[in-house]
């Protein structure tokens, strides 16, 4: 019977506790040590309710101590120290159950300070306390995910499928706001699909100037599609040279109907002028006071009116060669765009330096033997300087200012500047703009040096002279490269690559824009980091392809009749080759195709 | 209520962009830079200025 009592007791000191395989040892072992130390004091002599209210004090004492370390077990958490704990707790029990109560606290008093001495303070490491935890938590997450969706599924069984309900009618409203939103789009803004709140309304004058870039771009682009069709011509294309060409005349006619619509506004703006010059011209002869005569009644000469003739003869003389002198001028309005021109003779030219922010440079061909330059800009203030310093044509800001140099780069509408150099003189050029397009076309050109920002670069000169150096770095920017020149050397961040080149040497750089490469080098290098690059080699390279990638795309296509290359990579972790001619050591020629890569791929073709 | 309903479907259902000279500087869904201009209401009226100051495009196309 008191056994029993005894047992429930036990129990009731460990009803609080997690049942863990350490805290069940302990209980038993209680429960043992309680009994046996209840059999002794019977056979001690004393009774049963004797016995049991000693058994029951050391309980006591023992359900207080494992109180205080299930307390400090939940502060401290570590496992480790928890068993420690355990360990110690049952040591300490075990004394407790053989000894007095006096020492019992001794034992408690001593298990605390090693608690005390155990984790040093400020020794913790802490990456494994972050291991312990986001363990701890991916556990948790595991385990819960489990149980969320089961809680989940039951709480959808049992409000009937309410949970489904909400998740379908939550898609729906989605459905029907995307709906709702392309319903009020279209009609707020007429069917076009889109609200469009534009702050950079143009002004009438740059429209008309955007519609001639416009009939440029239309005929550059034709000029593209020929040079295509010639190439498929070639080929042996034939149909598709035809619809390239059809697609050329098309374009060249749109861009003749847009000049012909300007010339026509053009018409009716001077005659509009014109027609009110003469109004305010009759007027003021209406109102201007009748000349005086220079003779007087008697015959003679007035010396007065003379002299005030004379003077006013002098004025408008002085007014004409005023007006002579600007003639090359024109001032349209104070606000309104400026344009002008000025020329220089052509002898002893040797180098041009265009430095420019917002404004388009176009570089041509003159027909005559002089250098003409001729500039559009938004204000007066805009108005390029250009100026001719021994063998140097300079055209700079008039005001250079850092400040609107940064700015500019979000300006793409600035003025332009055309500077016309007859044949034969092949000067060297070096070319900066901001957000400005530069477009070379046609020169006889030496080294050339264009950078930019986030303008787009064309350069396309005379191919029937080798230019000399060619460097293009932009941005944002696009570049295209049309030239036979000694080194060509391209660099790009964002922007594409057209380049089509008889070169010695080409080198191409580029972070994410797309590159094509086509023609015949001596020795192709391409740096590129994630981008599209495509090299045609329309005559088999004689030195090297150097490639250099982080995880670009290459594809490199090689003539047929090439005698053999050798194919290296280096420096790859995961760099697909795919060689369409077989082997990576092809044919008798060691021709090294060196590929450099993390994670790149490289295609080798027949062209 | 068509008001209402128009204004929910451009802000839930509608995607904001701010196109400067050449590139795009804002794509986002309209709730959630109308979130933003909320959370930051002096960040936003900068942008709106600067958007306007430089003559970007701001457009409002379907989802």
């Amino acid at each position: 019977m008191m056994n029993k009592h005894i047992r429930m007791m036990i129990d009731e000191i460990f009803a609080d506790m997690k049942m863990t395989a350490d805290n069940l040892a302990l209980r038993d072992e209680l429960l043992a040590n309680a009994q046996e130390r209840y059999e002794d004091a019977i056979a001690g002599g004393r009774t049963e309710d004797e016995a049991f209210i000693e058994v029951a004090a050391s309980l006591g004492d023992v359900q207080a101590l494992l109180e205080e370390m299930n307390a400090a077990a939940e502060a401290e958490k570590p496992e480790t120290a928890q068993a420690k704990e355990h360990e110690d707790t049952e040591a300490a029990a075990q004394e407790d159950a053989g000894e007095e109560a006096g020492e019992t606290a001794a034992g408690e008093a001593s298990q605390q300070e090693e608690k005390a001495e155990g984790p040093i303070p400020g020794t913790t490491d802490l990456g494994d306390a972050l291991n312990k935890a986001f363990a701890a938590l991916e556990g948790f997450g595991q385990s819960i995910m489990p149980e969320a969706k089961k809680f989940v599924r039951q709480v959808d069984e049992a409000t009937g499928g309410m949970i489904k309900e909400i998740s379908r009618a939550a898609q729906k409203g989605i459905k029907d706001a995307q709906k709702a939103a392309e319903e009020a789009i279209d009609k707020l803004s007429g069917d076009k699909g889109e609200l469009v709140f534009d702050f950079g309304a143009k002004q009438p004058a740059q429209q008309a100037k955007d519609k001639a870039g416009e009939a440029e771009t239309l005929r550059t682009q034709a000029k593209d599609l020929r040079a295509q069709a010639e190439l498929k011509a070639v080929i042996g294309d034939a149909e598709g040279a035809d619809e390239l060409r059809a697609q050329a005349d098309t374009l060249d006619m749109r861009a003749d109907a847009i000049d012909q619509a300007k010339a026509m506004e053009e018409m009716r703006r001077a005659a509009e002028q014109a027609a009110q010059d003469a109004a305010e011209q009759d007027a003021a002869e209406q109102n201007e006071a009748p000349a005086q005569p220079l003779v007087d009644e008697s015959g003679e000469i007035d010396e007065e009116a003379f002299a005030d003739a004379v003077e006013k003869m002098a004025r408008e003389a002085e007014d004409a060669a005023q007006q002579a002198q600007e003639a090359e001028y024109t001032v349209r309005d104070a606000d309104e765009p400026v344009s002008g021109a000025k020329r220089f003779p052509a002898a002893g030219l040797r180098t041009v330096e265009i430095q420019l922010d917002a404004d388009d440079v176009h570089i041509g061909v003159a027909s005559g033997n002089e250098i003409v330059t001729l500039w559009e800009a938004e204000n007066v203030d805009g108005e390029p300087v250009v100026t001719r310093s021994g063998h140097t044509l300079s055209v700079c800001r008039k005001n250079p200012d850092v400040f609107k140099t940064f700015f500019s780069v979000f300006k793409k509408a600035g003025g332009s500047i055309t500077v016309l150099v007859p044949r034969g003189y092949a000067a060297d050029y070096r070319i900066s703009t901001t957000s400005g397009d530069v477009f070379v076309t046609g020169v006889d050109a030496g080294d050339m040096k264009i950078t930019t920002t986030s303008g787009s670069v064309r350069v396309e000169p005379d191919a029937q002279i080798r230019t000399g150096d060619i460097g293009v770095t932009t941005v944002s920017g696009h570049a295209t490269v049309s030239a036979c020149a000694d080194d060509i050397a391209v660099t790009t961040v964002s922007g594409d690559q057209f380049i089509s080149c008889d070169a010695h040497k080409v080198d191409v750089n580029v972070v994410s824009g797309r590159v094509h490469v086509e023609g015949a080098c001596d020795e192709w290098e391409v740096e590129a980091v994630s981008s599209d690059v495509e090299l045609l080699c329309t005559v088999a390279p004689t030195k090297k392809v150097q490639i250099s990638s982080v995880h670009s795309t290459v594809r490199l296509a090689l003539p047929s009749e090439i005698r053999g290359f050798v194919v290296e990579k280096g420096s790859a972790i995961s760099c697909e080759i795919v060689n369409e001619f077989g082997p990576n050591r092809y044919g008798t020629c060691a021709l090294p195709i060196r590929m450099e890569t993390v994670s790149g791929k490289l295609m080798i073709t027949r062209l | 209520m068509s008001r209402i309903k128009e204004i929910f479907g451009i802000l839930f259902g509608g995607r904001l962009i701010v196109e400067g000279t050449g590139r795009t500087f804002v794509k986002a869904p309209v709730w959630l830079a109308v979130l933003a201009a909320l959370s930051s209401v002096r960040l936003a009226v900068i942008t709106v200025l600067l958007v306007v100051a430089f003559g970007m495009k701001a457009r409002i196309v379907k989802a």
